[in-house]
C-alpha cells in the first residue's frame, strides 16, 4: 500500500491523544468519573474503574493502530472507533458536568474525536475524511476563539507565563488585548478554512491559514507543558490534534495546488 | 402611580406601621420550625424576607453586608440594627439602613434585597431586623470583629454543592459549633455552593439551606466567600455575595484583628497577572502580621485532582512571606500536608489544609503522594476550625458527626516584626 500521508498523521494524531488521554486518567480522574460519580450516584470506585478500564483501552489503542494500520485491517478502524467514541464521551461529560460555558466544550474537544472518526472515514471515503477533519478544525478554532473572546483567565495566564519565560513581564491589560485580539484571530481561521477547502482554484497563499492553525494549535497544546510542567504532558498529548488536523489539510492541500493553477 | 410616588408612599408606610409598633417580627423564621427538613426550599411569600446572608469583606471590624430574598419585589427594603436587642419590635431599633433592590439575574423572578451596613463598632454584637415593604423577619444578630490583638475562631470549608442532604447535615453541625463555641466569628468558604453557578434554582436551595447555620437564638454566622470553578462568570455568584473583592475579580484582603490576614483568593481568573501583584502588595504591607493565611478553590498541593495555577503564581509568594497557611477546596477530601518550600518539606514552608468537605460527596484521596507525609488526609464531610491566640494557631478538622478528625498546630513565625 503507498504512503498516505493523511493516513500517516491521523493514526500518530489518535495514538498520541490515546496516550495523552490514559495518562491523564491514571493521574487524575476525568469528566467522566464526575458524570458517574456526581451526576449518576455511582459508587467512588465503580466509576475510577471504569475510568481506568478506559485508559487501559487508550493504551492498547495507542500500540495498536500504529502496528495495523498500514494494513487497513479490521483491528484499526475498531481501535479508531473505540477512540473516538470515549473522547466523544468524554466531552459530553464535560459538557454536562462543568459550569463554565458548557456550550462550548463539544466544539472545542471535536478535534480530538474528530481525528478519530476521520481515520475510520479514510478507510471507506476519503473525501468525507477530509471534509470531517474541516468541520472538526474549524469547531476547535472557533470554540477556543470564543473562549478568549471571554477572557478566560487561564489563557491570560499563559501569555503572562510565556512571556515571563523570556523575561518580560506582560501586564494584565496587554495580555487581556492580546487574548482578543488571538480570539478574532481564530474566529476568523475558523471561518476562513471551510471556504479554502471549498475553494476550486486555490491560492497558495490561502495555505497560510492550516498553515498558521497548525503551528498555533501545536504551540498551544505544548504550552500546556511549559506552563504546568510534567503534569501539565498529558493536556499536551490530548491536544496535538489541534493542530495536526490543520497541518494534514496543509499538506493534502499543498499537493493539490499545482493541480488546480 | 410613579415610581418615586410609590416609594415615598411605602417609605411612610414603613415608618408610620414601625412608629406605631405594627412591625414586629414574626418569631420562628430562621429557625429549624420555619426550615424542617423535608421543605425542599424555604418558602418565599410576597415580600417576606427569606434566604438570608450575612457577609464579610476586607473590614469586618466595621462593616458588613446583608442580603435576603422576597418573592415579589419590595417597593422598600431596609435592616433595621442596634446593639441592643430590641426583640423585633421595629421602631425601637436606633439605626436604619435602606437596601438596594434587584431582580437576581435569571429567568425566574426573585428579588435580592442588598444592605451595607458601614461604620459598625469593632467586637460588638449587632441585632437586626430585615423589612421589606410591611413584612420583617425576626431578630438576628451578629458579632463584628475584634480591632485588636483578641482571640477568636473562625470556621473554614468549602464545596457545599451537589448533595443537598449532606450540605444541611453540615450547616447543621456548624450551627452547632456556633452554639457551643460563641468565639467563632464567621465561616470563609473556599467556593463551589452549588453544582451550576448559573442557576438561580440552585441558589435557591444553597440560601434555604444555609439559614440552618443560624442559632436558636438568632445569631447569624458571616461568611467570607471565594468563588469557586462550578461559579466561573457566574453573576449570581457576585448577587449573592455582594461582589466581594470588587465584581468578577473577587479578590480581597479580610483583616480580622490586628494580627490575622485572610487573602481570600479567584482561582477562577488569571492567577498570574493583576492578582499576584494583588498578593505580593498585601503580603508585603503586612508582612508584621502574625499570622498570614490565603483562601481559595482550586489547590496547589491537591490530595486528588492535578495542581492548579496557585501553584505556579501563587506559591512563590506565599514562600517569600512566610504565609502560614493555605487554605485549599475542591478536591472533596479533608486533607493537611507537611510544611512546604520549595517543592520540597520544610519546616519552615507553609502548610496546606482543607480540600472542602461541606456537603459534596467525598472523595479517597491519593494519600501516597509525597507531601502528605507528615500530614493528613482522609474522606469525611468536615469544617476546619482555626482557633487564633497570641501564641499559637489551631486548626481542628471536624466531622459531620462532631468528631475530631485532625488537629495542627503552629507557632508564631520568628520571621514576622510585631
Amino acid at each position: 500500500m503507498p504512503r498516505d500521508v493523511v493516513r500517516d498523521l491521523l493514526v500518530f494524531t489518535v495514538a498520541l491523544t490515546c496516550i495523552g488521554t490514559a495518562w491523564s486518567l491514571l493521574t487524575a480522574s476525568g469528566p467522566v468519573f464526575t458524570l458517574l460519580w456526581i451526576n449518576f450516584g455511582w459508587h467512588e470506585g465503580s466509576a475510577l474503574a471504569a475510568e481506568r478500564a478506559a485508559a487501559f483501552v487508550m493504551f492498547v489503542c495507542a500500540a495498536l493502530l500504529p502496528a495495523v494500520y498500514a494494513r487497513q485491517t479490521v483491528a484499526c478502524v475498531v481501535a479508531a472507533v473505540v477512540a473516538g467514541c470515549w473522547l466523544a464521551l468524554a466531552a459530553v461529560a464535560a459538557a454536562l458536568t462543568e459550569s463554565w460555558q458548557p456550550w462550548l466544550i463539544m466544539p472545542a474537544q471535536a478535534a480530538r474525536f474528530g481525528a478519530c472518526f476521520a481515520l475510520v472515514l479514510l478507510a471507506v471515503n476519503r473525501w468525507a475524511a477530509l471534509a470531517l477533519i474541516v468541520l472538526c478544525s474549524s469547531a476547535t478554532f472557533a470554540a477556543h476563539g470564543v473562549e478568549a473572546l471571554l477572557g478566560r483567565g487561564l489563557f491570560i495566564d499563559f501569555l503572562i507565563g510565556g512571556a515571563l519565560r523570556v523575561g518580560w513581564q506582560l501586564p494584565q491589560a496587554t495580555a487581556a488585548m492580546m487574548l482578543f485580539a488571538i480570539g478574532v484571530a481564530d474566529l476568523a481561521c475558523a471561518a476562513a478554512l471551510p471556504a479554502i477547502a471549498r475553494w476550486r482554484h486555490r491560492p497558495r497563499v490561502a495555505l497560510l491559514v492550516p498553515g498558521w492553525m497548525a503551528l498555533w494549535g501545536l504551540l498551544t497544546a505544548l504550552v500546556r507543558t511549559l506552563e504546568f510542567g510534567a503534569p501539565g504532558g498529558p493536556e499536551t498529548l490530548i491536544r496535538v490534534a489541534n493542530g495536526a488536523l490543520p497541518l494534514t489539510l496543509l499538506l493534502v492541500w499543498m499537493r493539490r495546488a499545482p493541480e488546480s493553477q | 402611580m410613579s415610581r418615586n410616588l410609590q416609594l415615598l408612599v411605602a417609605v411612610l408606610a414603613l415608618s408610620m406601621a414601625a412608629a406605631l409598633g405594627v412591625l414586629t417580627a414574626p418569631e420562628g423564621h430562621g429557625d429549624q420550625a420555619a426550615n424542617p427538613d423535608p421543605l425542599p426550599a424555604t418558602r418565599l411569600e410576597g415580600t417576606t424576607p427569606a434566604h438570608w446572608r450575612l457577609v464579610w469583606h476586607e473590614n469586618p471590624a466595621n462593616e458588613a453586608f446583608i442580603g435576603w430574598s422576597t418573592a415579589e419585589k419590595p417597593v422598600a427594603s431596609a435592616v433595621y440594627y442596634d446593639d441592643l436587642p430590641r426583640g423585633g419590635k421595629i421602631d425601637e431599633y436606633r439605626h436604619r439602613q435602606s437596601a438596594v433592590i434587584s431582580k437576581y439575574t435569571s429567568k425566574e423572578a426573585l428579588y435580592c434585597s442588598t444592605v451595607e451596613l458601614l461604620k459598625l463598632k469593632a467586637d460588638t454584637t449587632y441585632w437586626f431586623v430585615m423589612v421589606s415593604d410591611e413584612k420583617a423577619s425576626r431578630e438576628f444578630h451578629f458579632k463584628t470583629a475584634p480591632e485588636g490583638d483578641t482571640p477568636f475562631k473562625l470556621l473554614y470549608g468549602g464545596d457545599s454543592r451537589s448533595n443537598r442532604d449532606s450540605r444541611r447535615e453540615m450547616n447543621r453541625r456548624l450551627r452547632a459549633l456556633l452554639t457551643d463555641e460563641p468565639e467563632i466569628l464567621a465561616l470563609a468558604h473556599g467556593g463551589d455552593y452549588v453544582a451550576d453557578g448559573d442557576k438561580l434554582e440552585q441558589w435557591t436551595e444553597w440560601m434555604s439551606d444555609h439559614e440552618l447555620t443560624v442559632t436558636a437564638q438568632g445569631r447569624m454566622l458571616p461568611l467570607i466567600p471565594a468563588r469557586g470553578n462550578h461559579e466561573t462568570g457566574s453573576a449570581l455568584f457576585d448577587e449573592v455575595f455582594h461582589n466581594p473583592g470588587g465584581k468578577g475579580l473577587n479578590y480581597y484582603a479580610t483583616r480580622i484583628g490586628s494580627q490575622f490576614l485572610l487573602v481570600n483568593l479567584n482561582t477562577e481568573i488569571s492567577a498570574g497577572g493583576d492578582q499576584a501583584e494583588f498578593l505580593e502588595r498585601v503580603l508585603k504591607g503586612h508582612s508584621t502580621v502574625r499570622w498570614q493565611l490565603a483562601n481559595y478553590h482550586r489547590p496547589a498541593y491537591p490530595a486528588v485532582k492535578k495542581p492548579g495555577s496557585a501553584l505556579k503564581y501563587w506559591v512563590p509568594l506565599f514562600e517569600k512571606y512566610d504565609l502560614d497557611v493555605a487554605l485549599e477546596s475542591d478536591g472533596h477530601t479533608y486533607k493537611r500536608t507537611c510544611a512546604i518550600r520549595d517543592g520540597k518539606p520544610d519546616a519552615t514552608g507553609v502548610t496546606y489544609i482543607g480540600e472542602g468537605g461541606l456537603g459534596v460527596k467525598q472523595r479517597t484521596p491519593d494519600a501516597e503522594r509525597w507531601y502528605f507525609k507528615g500530614g493528613k488526609v482522609g474522606s469525611s464531610h468536615h469544617v476546619q476550625r482555626l482557633t487564633v491566640k497570641a501564641d499559637s494557631l489551631v486548626i481542628d478538622t471536624i466531622a459531620d458527626d462532631g468528631k475530631l478528625l485532625d488537629t495542627w498546630l503552629a507557632k508564631p513565625r520568628a520571621t514576622r516584626n510585631d
